[in-house]
């Protein structure tokens, strides 16, 4: 949610409140869904976010929410003040969760910077028929409806009214064309002075050309004319009069604009800067702790005392921190490995520089853990998912969630959402069989949906398994071989590897196209979105007995330990979690095919060689393989060893992403970023999969 | 109805009374401690206004600070809540902290500049002050 149409404070502070509760309830709701029943402290709780919300919408002046809300705290508060038995509950949570819907359809509007226009009434009057339905059966006091109509709110936020409002109150609108006396020269300078004349006499006006401050606008000013765009109260004579004091005047024509919408559409971003004036763009707001689901949070300014131990921090401000941790990286780099210190014997300075490095490395960790949020808030919004999937495909599936507690960086949780849901998406309805059919195979009738994440090292491992029928190969192989994706030596593919074919763009083994997976495009972008976190996708399945779909992600992506070769003049930077080893090779382990492809021969294997200098077209004197390292790196099993002129050092580097009019010049292949090296000198860090798949 | 209006901008003084006037006498100020007087003075003279706007920034004295003034005054004299003179803050300023800070002082409204004469409305008829309601 970045739109930088929103710039009040107040309207962001309802989106993000009201998105919260909207999420609490939707929690609840699901779990209530599981139990068939409200315990009194959960009908309470929703009693509560409903009131709220209806409290903050009405402040707000977005009567429509305010009347959905009202009519669902209602239903609530019947249901919590006469307690009837048999209620279809399924029924209610349809109908709150109807209401939710609409309640999210507004808020992206309001988002979008819209109107909160949606009409309600329809969801209002099917709550107030079921409950009066529920009524009837009970026979209730009118007390009730009193009570719950008493609110009304006695404070109001009146909010800025749009631009267009303001543009209505001009009454007329011209279009003028002047053309100057021919060879009065500098024509521009004469339009600039039809400008400067008309400003602080007409309210508001716009130009072609646009830009009339060099000459390369007389041109157009010539064959064209000089042209105004004029919004004024003044009249149609005034404006003329005003006009026919230019100078140099040949002609002037001028005619009323009736359509303003395409008329003054070329100049729609000039007409925003009042509007954005503000300026800060919608920082999305994360909150910094696992107390999410405290249930005191919602409360608006309610009760400051429990506030204290969370704050919502922009992200925009914790990157800028990152930022600039990570330029005090390098700065301390750049002291304690200071040229001019070599060959001294400082002890003292190196004792400071020490305690200097240690505090560095903590003010590092401490930045990253802060950007560290727990993966449970995505997790838990895929309950939602699998419930309205269930209900569509009339299926059964339950979904269990295993180490949800697990942290990840902000910016990664972002990238991860859209393709959990792809895959749960398509984990239930192309994994899970119906239920009959299940049963017919001997399974039990609800399939399962395990959603678990763990650490591994450095990485995130986020796995989605099924139980379901699992990937079939033969379909995968006929698919892929339809539309050109196989590879030409397919006979000798693994079971992995075909199955990683379903990851290929316009791959789609779903006969019919369903409303919520067969595109083709769902795989596809999974596995794009993940590679652009610098994470990875692999699939596995068992015929019959279910699939498994793992992630691995990154933890972080701003700073990686990294271990920093010279080829030439040039710096490079391997990520060590790749490296392996690096050593001097042997003459005698050296293998060159007939191709002239060179090999290594390490303890009975062979390893591919690259030549970064050959690679990257790098100058240097050594060439010769034994004269210079070998450093072996690995990605998920495949080895490759590179050969570099020697090994400088290691260090923490923060990753930058390399400039983009570099990126938009040209592809180069295997880099990932650059980062700076503590001398000042700029180091380019090697991105290992791809070289090695290069 | 009476309205007082504390704005020290030329353009919005004239915005604001030109609209409020279809709705009552309309009273204009150009800084706090005026409005000050001017409520004082109403209240002596047993005229008092059905409606103040004030805007935050204003010379000598504040927006927020008049509003404070207001409601002691009225709490020291013993006005009951719904007899209270209402109150609507217009400003510019559009921080979360200001208008949560106006709130809790006791303001009715609290409206963003450019203002949105047509929500202004709406609230002016929930607020009860329109004799006839707007259509």
């Amino acid at each position: 949610m970045t739109n930088e149409r929103i710039n009040e404070p107040m309207l962001e502070l309802f989106i993000f409140e009201t998105t919260q509760l909207v999420e609490q309830l939707e929690q609840i709701l699901i779990t209530t869904e599981k139990n068939a029943s409200f315990t009194t402290e959960q009908i309470n709780e929703i009693f509560r976010i409903m009131h709220t919300i209806k409290g903050s919408s009405a402040m707000m002046l977005f009567n429509n929410i305010a009347a959905l809300a009202h009519a669902l705290e209602d239903l609530f508060f019947f249901l919590r003040e006469e307690k009837p038995q048999g209620v279809n509950f399924s029924e209610i949570i349809d109908l709150v969760f109807n209401g939710l819907d609409f309640i999210n359809v507004e808020l992206l509007k309001l988002t979008n910077g819209d109107e909160v226009d949606g009409e309600a009434s329809r969801l209002i009057e099917q709550l107030h028929g079921y409950l009066l339905s529920l009524k009837g059966d009970q026979l209730v006091q009118e007390n009730l409806q009193s009570e719950s109509d008493s609110f009304i709110p006695q404070q109001f936020y009146i909010s800025k009214s749009k631009q267009s409002g303001i543009e209505g109150q001009f009454e007329n609108a011209f279009q003028a064309t002047i053309y100057f006396e021919e060879n009065c020269g500098m024509e521009n300078l004469r339009a600039f002075g039809v400008v400067n004349e008309l400003e602080g006499q007409l309210e508001e006006f716009y130009h072609l050309p646009q830009n009339i401050e060099d000459d390369e606008s007389i041109p157009e000013i010539l064959t064209e004319g000089f042209r105004l765009f004029i919004k004024t109260n003044h009249s149609d004579e005034e404006v003329r009069d005003l006009l026919q004091q230019t100078m140099f005047l040949k002609e002037l024509t001028l005619k009323g604009i009736d359509d303003l919408e395409t008329a003054f559409c070329p100049f729609r971003n000039e007409l925003t800067p009042t509007e954005l004036r503000g300026g800060n763009s919608l920082n999305s707001l994360m909150t910094l702790d696992q107390a999410e689901r405290d249930p005191t949070k919602g409360k608006p300014a309610a009760s400051a005392q429990n506030h204290q131990s969370i704050i919502n921090v922009s992200v925009a401000k914790l990157d800028k921190l990152m930022d600039l941790v990570g330029e005090m990286v390098i700065a301390e780099a750049m002291v304690t490995q200071n040229p001019d210190l070599k060959g001294l014997d400082l002890q003292n300075f190196q004792k400071a520089a020490r305690q200097l490095n240690k505090i560095t490395t903590e003010l590092q960790d401490i930045v990253m853990s802060v950007r560290m949020v727990p993966l449970a808030g995505t997790f838990q919004k895929m309950n939602r998912t699998v419930r309205d999937m269930c209900k569509k495909l009339n299926k059964e599936v339950s979904l269990k969630l295993i180490g949800e507690e697990t942290e990840v960086d902000k910016n990664i949780i972002e990238h991860i959402a859209d393709p959990l849901m792809h895959l749960i998406r398509n984990s239930i309805d192309h994994g899970i069989e119906e239920p009959h059919i299940r049963e017919a195979k001997g399974k039990s009738r609800s399939g399962t949906i395990v959603l678990e994440a763990k650490n591994a090292g450095s990485d995130v491992l986020v796995s989605i398994r099924d139980d379901g029928q699992g990937f079939n190969k033969e379909k995968i192989l006929a698919k892929a071989f339809k539309h050109n994706l196989l590879p030409p030596n397919f006979e000798e593919l693994s079971n992995k590897e075909i199955y990683q074919l379903i990851f290929l763009p316009g791959f789609s083994t779903n006969e019919s196209v369903t409303e919520f997976s067969g595109r083709g495009v769902g795989m596809d972008v999974v596995s794009s979105n993940i590679s652009a976190v610098g994470g990875s996708v692999t699939a596995d399945s068992i015929p019959e007995e279910g699939a498994t779909i793992t992630l691995k992600i990154p933890l972080t992506l701003a700073i990686i330990d990294g271990m920093t070769v010279k080829v030439g003049n040039a710096r490079y930077t391997i990520p060590t979690i790749s490296v392996k080893e690096s050593f001097k090779p042997k003459l005698s382990d050296i293998i060159v095919d007939p191709d002239q492809r060179e090999m290594l021969m390490v303890r009975g294997h062979c390893y591919p060689v690259l030549r970064l200098h050959q690679f990257y077209r790098v100058k240097t004197e050594i060439i010769e393989l034994i004269k210079g390292m070998i450093v072996m790196v690995e990605q998920e099993g495949k080895t490759l060893c590179l050969f570099v002129d020697e090994l400088v050092g290691q260090q923490q580097v923060v990753v930058k992403a390399l400039p983009t009019y570099i990126k938009t010049l040209k592809e180069i292949p295997g880099l990932a970023g650059c980062t700076l090296l503590g001398d000042g000198s700029i180091s380019l860090i090697l991105d290992i999969p791809g070289l090695i798949s290069y | 109805m009476n309205i007082l209006i504390a704005e020290d901008d030329m353009p919005s003084r004239k915005f604001l009374s030109k609209f409020l006037s279809q709705y009552g006498d309309v009273d204009m100020v150009v800084d706090g401690l005026e409005a000050l007087d001017a409520y004082l003075i109403s209240i002596k003279e047993n005229n008092s206004y059905d409606l103040i706007c004030l805007d935050i920034m204003m010379p000598k004295v504040d927006g927020v600070r008049v509003l404070k003034a207001i409601r002691d005054y009225e709490a020291k004299r013993g006005v009951p809540q719904d007899k209270r003179v209402k109150v609507i803050m217009t400003t510019a300023l559009e921080g979360t902290d200001f208008v949560k800070n106006s709130f809790e002082l006791g303001c009715e409204a609290y409206a963003a500049k450019p203002i949105d004469t047509q929500k202004l409305l709406e609230v002016l008829e929930k607020l009860g002050l329109l004799e006839f309601p707007s259509q």
